[in-house]
């Protein structure tokens, strides 16, 4: 039984650095996502602090191609739904399709061996 | 075996599958009709796609500053000239599938060689093949290289490759053995799946830059074979899917068809 605990604690130490750099950003993906899960449209405003906040937690993955991957795809969803978006609201679902993307991306790089 | 190998291997073996087995497939085709000479084009479009995807790498991210748009934008475009440069050879090969068609087919060939337009659309069906798949695997590559040691990364290369190469091999021993009919059918399926996954593919990187709309449809995400649930994409597709259902009415049930 302690075995097990101990063997337990390890795996669960080597899960979470593992993907140490990464759970920020997953989590404020995450957050959007459940916001997003509950209205229809959201308002620019809001988008663009959660992008924005999306945005922030990029610098702290270490690894330059994967840094630059998932901050160009938060990039593009700036430009399209705040820069180029006329409108002052955008559609949830609409977002949140291409917030899978980002999250898409994430666990490919983590399936990679990428974890810094 | 370390991740390094195993991501390394997995990346090459992934994205080079899917133009091996175009290349394999035509190669294959090529050895059916005794076009061997033809085979040099198919080579020189493979090895002009591989330096030529390289430098548009470099050159994009040196000179250029390549964003993640521009970088979508590439990739798309050329997924969606892949996916009809591709439709058009699988039409080609699913009406050589009929045996009465192939035979005379097969006489008209010995009379006179391959056409140059046919040798133009199948260098362009490998070269979009091709370098649709390098930018991604070079960058992947990159990512690598800077998270593992280059030893193991090699490794996993090599690997990838010897395997590729065996599929490669089998496919092109499959053509000479099997039926030709069976051939064709088999790889003109193939070709198509693949002609729909990069149509799909293809519109969804533009859709991400914006450049199509995103209206969202309630049918099930299957990225494998570039199925999402837009209509932008699905229409396109479905289009393809029309196209290739009168190919097939025309090769198989319509007599009078050429």
């Amino acid at each position: 039984m302690k075995k097990l605990l101990i063997l337990t604690l390890i795996f669960f130490t080597i899960s979470f650095e593992a993907s140490a750099d990464f759970k920020p950003l997953e989590k404020e993906v995450k957050q959007l996502r459940e916001i997003l899960s509950k209205t229809k449209t959201i308002s620019k405003a809001e988008l663009e602090k959660s992008l924005l906040s999306i945005k922030s937690k990029t610098p702290l993955i270490k690894n330059r191609v994967a840094r630059t991957d998932l901050t160009g795809d938060v990039d593009i969803l700036i430009k399209k739904y705040i820069k180029d978006n006329e409108k002052s609201i955008a559609d949830s679902k609409d977002v949140d399709y291409w917030l899978v993307h980002i999250v898409d991306d994430l666990t490919m790089f983590v399936e990679m061996g990428i974890t810094e | 075996m370390s991740t390094a190998f195993i991501s390394s291997f997995t990346i090459i073996f992934r994205e080079s599958l899917e133009a091996v087995l175009i290349v394999a497939a035509i190669y294959g085709y090529l050895n059916q009709i005794g076009e061997t000479s033809a085979k040099k084009i198919i080579n020189y479009a493979w090895i002009a796609s591989l330096a030529v995807g390289g430098l548009t790498f470099i050159g994009a991210n040196y000179l250029f500053n390549l964003t993640a748009e521009h970088a979508e934008i590439v990739e798309g475009v050329t997924s969606i000239i892949a996916s009809l440069v591709l439709f058009q050879v699988g039409v080609w090969f699913v009406s050589k599938a009929e045996a009465n068609k192939w035979k005379q087919y097969i006489e008209s060939k010995i009379k006179c060689a391959i056409s140059k337009r046919d040798l133009l659309t199948l260098f362009l069906v490998v070269f979009f093949a091709v370098y649709r798949e390098v930018f991604e695997t070079i960058l992947f590559y990159e990512a690598l290289l800077l998270q593992f040691d280059s030893e193991s990364i090699s490794m996993g290369f090599i690997a990838g490759v010897f395997v590729v190469s065996i599929i490669s091999y089998l496919i092109l021993k499959m053509s000479v053995t099997l039926n030709l009919r069976y051939y064709f059918l088999g790889t003109s399926a193939m070709l198509f799946i693949l002609s729909i996954s990069f149509m799909g593919y293809g519109i969804t990187e533009l859709q991400e830059v914006g450049i199509f709309d995103t209206t969202l449809i309630s049918i099930p995400k299957i990225t494998i074979l570039g199925i999402y649930p837009t209509m932008e994409t699905l229409i396109p597709q479905l289009i393809l899917l029309g196209l290739l259902s009168l190919s097939v009415y025309k090769a198989f049930f319509k007599r009078d068809a050429v």
